[in-house]
């Protein structure tokens, strides 16, 4: 579907915001590698790339053109846990849950690694259904227009 | 368990709006609080990605993929024909590695990486992706007028060096392979890897090391 994501070829943008935008991880705010933690530690159940990527599709455009990107991630992750259940709108509203529950066990830096060493998803899905177009067929695209609610 | 409804997400992306506090910083403490609260993850699990990602994994994986690729043609051989496995050889597959694309930068011909649609990056080998690579004007300009881009980030193509333009997907990520440049005859991998530049891995970066300056 169309939506404010698909930036490919948009034209109007200025110049690339290398200077205040080169740092590497290490060299983040605080806040950021904070983020970047909490997302690897998947705090909604369910979670796939397609979904969470979807998630973010669907924010309010201005935010999505203005945020910067882990505050984007950020308020996705909040949408994620509350759809999924795990902390209601009025908790997030609050900041805090209703009754805590028990506390997660911590993991090592070694766990960690083995952790994002798993998470190589291969994507493939074996098919026996034979592609619908080969490489070089002509064909012909139409936008296809869907009501964003 | 997850919803996969759009307009439910989109609905509470409304809702959100108006009830979050505005400085990233605030609102990453109430998800995080949110998070430890209900048990859903410990604050020392936290403090352990973030060693992980700024200690163990990042650019310097790929540095090291492409040093080996420039010293053992055998090694480049593997890469170029399956680069999700040949990285299995440094133990370094992980987060968004389980399909990648290498592609070699020639005389004639330079790679560019791009997401135009999101962020998507080899995290297991080149780390979180800085933040000019998820801005809207580097993803919106990349496939339209790559040579304008890289004349930003200081890279003047001659015309006669062609350029093409990978936008990488969900499941498929790209690592550039950069030429080796000349002067570097007789450098062990350590010496190598250690001029190869993040940018040249994306291919916001050309000439490294021996030949700059």
């Amino acid at each position: 579907m169309d939506g404010i994501h698909d930036l490919g070829g948009m034209q109007g943008f200025g110049p690339i915001p290398i200077k205040t935008g080169d740092r590497d991880f290490r060299d983040f705010e605080d806040w950021e590698k904070r983020l970047y933690a909490m997302h690897n530690s998947r705090p909604a159940r369910g979670i796939t790339i397609d979904w969470f990527r979807h998630a973010i599709e669907r924010m309010q455009p201005g935010d999505y053109l203005t945020f910067p990107y882990f505050k984007k991630w950020c308020t996705n992750w909040l949408v994620l846990m509350i759809d999924d259940g795990v902390v209601s709108l009025d908790e997030v509203k609050a900041g805090h849950v209703d009754t805590p529950g028990p506390q997660a066990a911590p993991i090592s830096v070694e766990q960690a690694l083995k952790i994002n060493a798993r998470s190589d998803t291969c994507f493939e899905v074996p098919s026996d259904v034979e592609p619908a177009f080969r490489v070089d067929d002509a064909v012909r695209t139409r936008r296809v227009r869907r009501r964003i609610t | 368990m997850s919803s996969f409804d759009s307009d439910k997400a989109a609905s509470l992306h409304r809702e959100l709006h108006s009830h979050l506090p505005s400085d990233p910083a605030l609102r990453v403490k109430t998800l995080e609080s949110l998070a430890v609260e209900r048990g859903l993850v410990a604050p020392e699990s936290l403090d352990a990605w973030i060693e992980a990602f700024s200690e163990h994994i990042g650019p310097k994986r790929g540095a090291r993929v492409v040093a080996r690729s420039w010293v053992d043609p055998a090694f480049r051989e593997r890469l170029l024909a399956d680069a999700a496995e040949a990285i299995k050889e440094f133990d370094f597959q992980g987060s968004a590695t389980g399909h990648l694309k290498a592609v070699e930068n020639t005389d004639d011909q330079h790679n560019l990486v791009v997401c135009t649609l999101c962020s998507c990056y080899p995290f297991s080998i080149l780390g979180m992706s800085p933040a000019w690579y998820k801005s809207a004007e580097y993803r919106s300009r990349a496939v339209r007028e790559p040579r304008a881009v890289l004349r930003e980030f200081g890279v003047t193509l001659p015309e006669e060096v062609g350029v093409r333009v990978w936008d990488s997907t969900a499941e498929l990520r790209y690592l550039v392979i950069p030429q080796r440049p000349t002067g570097t005859e007789g450098w062990d991998e350590d010496q190598l890897a250690a001029i190869v530049t993040r940018n040249s891995m994306i291919g916001t970066d050309r000439t490294l090391g021996a030949e700059k300056g």
